[in-house]
């Protein structure tokens, strides 16, 4: 089994119901019966899936005993965002550049025009 | 299934976008994105320089570039063209690259997708040029590309409402 933290998060988000779930939970809290309604799934089957993303420490759950409401754990998915925020800044910062860089030429060719 | 993406890998991948409207004519934009001495005048993020890099501009040539950031890390990535229609559209296979200038693994912590199709396009505005850039992983294993599902906002019904509200439950854990 998967000891670092990180492939177990990938692994956990390589289900396309468990990534349903998640996005269920953006929108707040729910409990096991309300979550295996839209997913036409047994309230055992959610079970399994709820297991395995809070082990990997996506989602948190409550401590009631009958009522443990289900909920996003924002620090467990804070990694995957990083990245992809990474990625996002990574061009949005190389437009800047660029947009410096064509002032910079623009100015000069105009400038080179009156010479 | 009838919908694919503008790629041809099917409508139901989730899509990077992003994108920048530039002060400047169509024709001088694209000179930037495909001449070696002014691609090394911008591309990288804040701060960063290009040091050694390659262009050889048609189908199946690349850019292999070697980036150093500010802290003094240095990395070597490559573009790889799958298409290029002057001056409107460039098709380009992106990721992190070894010297030698293969495809390699992310040097950062993670199991991320190694390639990425990004599709540029540049729209003729006159006296400015709009920019707009996606990109999907290419190649990538089912959890990379669930990684990268998980990360975009249609995920969470858009970057705002819900989402922002993570954003907060994020910002509240970060000290």
């Amino acid at each position: 089994m998967t000891t670092d933290p990180l492939s177990e998060t990938f692994q956990a988000l390589a289900d396309p119901t468990r990534r349903a779930i998640l996005a269920r939970l953006a929108s707040g809290e729910a409990s096991v019966s309300e979550l295996s309604e839209p997913f036409e799934m047994s309230m055992p089957a959610i079970s399994r899936h709820l297991k395995v993303l809070e082990r990997a420490g996506l989602i948190e759950r409550g401590r009631q005993a009958q009522w443990r409401p289900c909920r996003l754990n924002g620090e467990g998915l804070k990694p995957v965002f990083d990245w992809i925020e990474e990625y996002r800044r990574f061009w949005e910062q190389s437009f800047d550049r660029l947009e410096a860089y064509l002032e910079e030429i623009q100015k000069k060719d105009a400038s080179d025009e009156r010479h | 299934m009838n919908a694919t993406s503008a790629t041809g890998t099917g409508a139901q991948n989730p899509v990077f976008k992003t994108g920048h409207r530039a002060k400047a004519p169509r024709d001088l934009v694209w000179r930037m994105w495909t001449e070696a001495e002014h691609l090394v005048r911008w591309w990288g993020a804040a701060g960063c320089t290009v040091g050694k890099c390659d262009l050889d501009l048609r189908v199946d040539g690349s850019f292999h570039y070697q980036l150093m950031f500010p802290n003094g890390m240095e990395v070597w990535g490559k573009f790889v063209f799958r298409e290029i229609t002057a001056p409107d559209r460039l098709v380009v296979l992106n990721g992190f690259s070894n010297p030698e200038g293969d495809f390699a693994a992310s040097p950062f912590p993670g199991d991320w997708p190694r390639q990425m199709l990004t599709v540029i396009t540049f729209k003729d505005l006159g006296d400015e040029t709009e920019i707009s850039l996606t990109s999907e992983p290419f190649n990538a294993t089912v959890a990379q590309q669930a990684t990268f599902a998980a990360t975009m906002p249609s995920m969470f019904g858009g970057w705002g409402g819900t989402f922002a509200r993570l954003d907060d439950h994020l910002k509240d854990h970060a000290n």
